[in-house]
């Protein structure tokens, strides 16, 4: 295959949440376009959600990726068509509004607010099917919502990408792979799969092609590069584009507990929880997570009564409190490795904060009936009574921190001020014909799921771009 | 590797679930390929620390029982993990941890009703 090359109008990279919806879009705006994914195209339905062969399949690195720092964080993305959408619980949450606006007015970000993207929201989630469940609530959100009941908190079922149909009462995901991709490839839009761009290379602020794993070019007269916050600068510094990227890699950090209760406390036909306490959003937000028993059996392994807290498996459940960090990431090439290297750094807050969404996970659970709750800081430790917990509130000890994120953007910000990487609508500052669609772009941390938000932004950039690009063609 | 890795996923399997659950069970020698595997895909920051620290946590074996990890005895393999776990170096604690999270991660993953 070397040597060969392909030729497009756009080459979009990534087929994530915000590359489908990009490509989509200028396929059905007539454009001649190629979607370039790294990882392979697996049927939605063909392996179980949050199973081992799903993680072999559709995560990066299988699943093990961390970023370093004190503590080190573990993260996840996606590796196959449709991206993080593909492996994800499909929760879809709008930021509020002063946060969106907020970013207008910090970032210096052009004609943006949240009633400019309203309608951007809006088409999105028409497509998406985004609708809240179908039936009752499964077993965890219920555990949310008995306790948030009895402490007055104020809490929401969140809205899924999902779609029902009668072979199925749960129904699935509507991930990209299922909604924004057939479209685009219906209308034209070139599909290629376990496809690794390697580097864009450009000569004096224009880009001219992507270079694959296996030597082949794709020319282009514009790329959108949608990798997500690690692949996207990752390219761009392999690249040799750096001014600005990677440098501010903002996250949500969650730390997991399980807790312990003497009725049944987890089902894997629930998958995600979709209930979460909102009560101190949008600095804390808590929930629960995919509890079946090989996670448990993942999160209690190195107690030392292991067999007898495993066997209680069905009255466990995993739950989360995740907040807002302050401090911020990087991600670095490292020349001759293939791999990015990713660090964070957790401030003292950061820390702080975690504690104290960890008590308040406590004092949520016991209203809730839980009768033990596991320390996520040392496996010996089961905390039986909320007061137990109290010392959690001053912060958590770096030393015993083990937390997880799955929320990653803003690692290459959109603005107009001196630390934007991308102007208002995504474009590189200083390129004519590259452009950042995905979570990368968002400025700073949007405080609830990014996936809505980044699909909002997606769309009124790449509907500005195919707009100017109309222009131009008819001044021609 | 393969042997290292193995009697690693027996040893903390026995000290989880006891020693005859490790001794009897035929899926151990799937999970140490499965582990293997995911130690392979790992980014290459991650990858080569684990791989070096399992062949030195092999090769200092020698120095408590005098012989290599993967060759002491099942009794043995035992103790050696047991100190590890309990050492006062967080690196020789988290590196058990690993193997002990993936390994009964992957173990439960197989849907077959033996477990529990």
């Amino acid at each position: 295959m070397k040597n060969d090359k392909l030729t497009c109008d756009v080459l979009v990279v990534g087929s994530g949440p915000g590359g489908a919806l990009t490509a989509m879009i200028l396929a059905e705006a007539g454009i001649d376009v190629i979607l370039a994914e790294e990882g392979p195209s697996i049927a939605a339905e063909a392996t179980r959600s949050y199973s081992l062969e799903e993680m072999e399949a559709k995560y990066r690195h299988g699943g093990m990726t961390v970023a370093f720092g004190d503590p080190k964080m573990n993260y996840l993305e996606g590796c196959c068509v449709g991206g993080a959408s593909e492996i994800n619980a499909g929760l879809y949450n709008e930021p509020a509004t002063d946060t969106i606006d907020g970013w207008a007015r910090e970032f210096k970000i052009s004609d943006f607010s949240a009633n400019a993207l309203e309608p951007c929201f809006k088409e999105n989630e028409k497509i998406l099917g985004v609708t809240t469940m179908q039936g009752a609530l499964g077993v965890g959100s219920r555990i949310l919502q008995e306790g948030a009941h009895q402490l007055g908190w104020k809490g929401i079922e969140i809205p899924r990408m999902w779609k029902y149909s009668t072979a199925s009462a749960d129904g699935s995901r509507n991930s990209m792979s299922v909604s924004f991709i057939p479209r685009a490839v219906n209308a034209g839009c070139r599909l290629l799969s376990s496809v690794k761009i390697v580097r864009i290379d450009h000569a004096h602020g224009q880009a001219q092609y992507a270079l694959t794993q296996d030597d082949r070019r794709i020319f282009f007269n514009t790329v959108f590069i949608c990798g997500g916050a690690i692949q996207t600068p990752f390219l761009l510094l392999k690249s040799g584009i750096t001014k600005n990227i990677g440098k501010s890699l903002k996250v949500h950090p969650a730390i997991r507990t399980v807790a312990l209760f003497d009725k049944t406390a987890s089902d894997q036909n629930e998958g995600v929880p979709v209930y979460q306490v909102t009560q101190f959003k949008p600095q804390l937000t808590l929930g629960g997570s995919f509890s079946g028993l090989p996670h448990l059996a993942l999160w209690l392994a190195g107690s030392r009564s292991f067999a007898q807290k495993i066997a209680d498996h069905q009255k466990m459940g995993i739950f989360y409190a995740l907040t807002v960090a302050q401090g911020q990431g990087c991600i670095k090439n490292i020349p001759g490795i293939n791999d990015p290297l990713v660090s964070f750094k957790m401030t003292d807050m950061d820390l702080k904060s975690l504690g104290e969404g960890l008590y308040r996970l406590g004092e949520l659970l016991f209203a809730a009936g839980a009768r033990e709750i596991f320390s996520p800081l040392q496996s010996e430790i089961i905390f039986k009574k909320l007061e137990e917990m109290s010392f959690l509130r001053q912060g958590l000890p770096r030393s015993q921190v083990d937390c997880s994120t799955l929320h990653l953007f803003s690692s290459c910000p959109m603005g107009e001020i001196a630390s934007s990487a991308v102007d208002s609508w995504g474009k590189i500052h200083s390129f004519n014909n590259i452009y950042l669609n995905d979570a990368s772009v968002l400025p700073s941390s949007p405080g609830v799921n990014p996936q809505a938000v980044i699909m909002g932004i997606a769309r009124r950039n790449v509907l500005k771009f195919i707009s100017k690009k109309q222009v131009s063609k008819n001044n021609i | 590797m393969r042997k290292i890795v193995f009697s690693l996923v027996k040893s903390v399997v026995a000290k989880a679930l006891g020693e005859e659950v490790a001794t009897k069970t035929a899926c151990l020698d799937p999970i140490s390929v499965l582990l293997l595997k995911k130690i392979e895909a790992m980014p290459v920051w991650l990858k080569f620390p684990i791989m070096t620290l399992t062949v030195l946590f092999n090769i200092l074996g020698v120095f408590s029982t005098g012989l290599l990890f993967e060759v002491q005895s099942f009794g043995q393999q035992i103790k050696t993990v047991d100190a590890w776990q309990n050492s006062p170096i967080k690196l020789c604690r988290e590196f058990i941890k690993f193997y002990e999270k993936l390994a009964l991660f992957i173990y439960y993953s197989d849907p077959s009703p033996k477990k529990i």
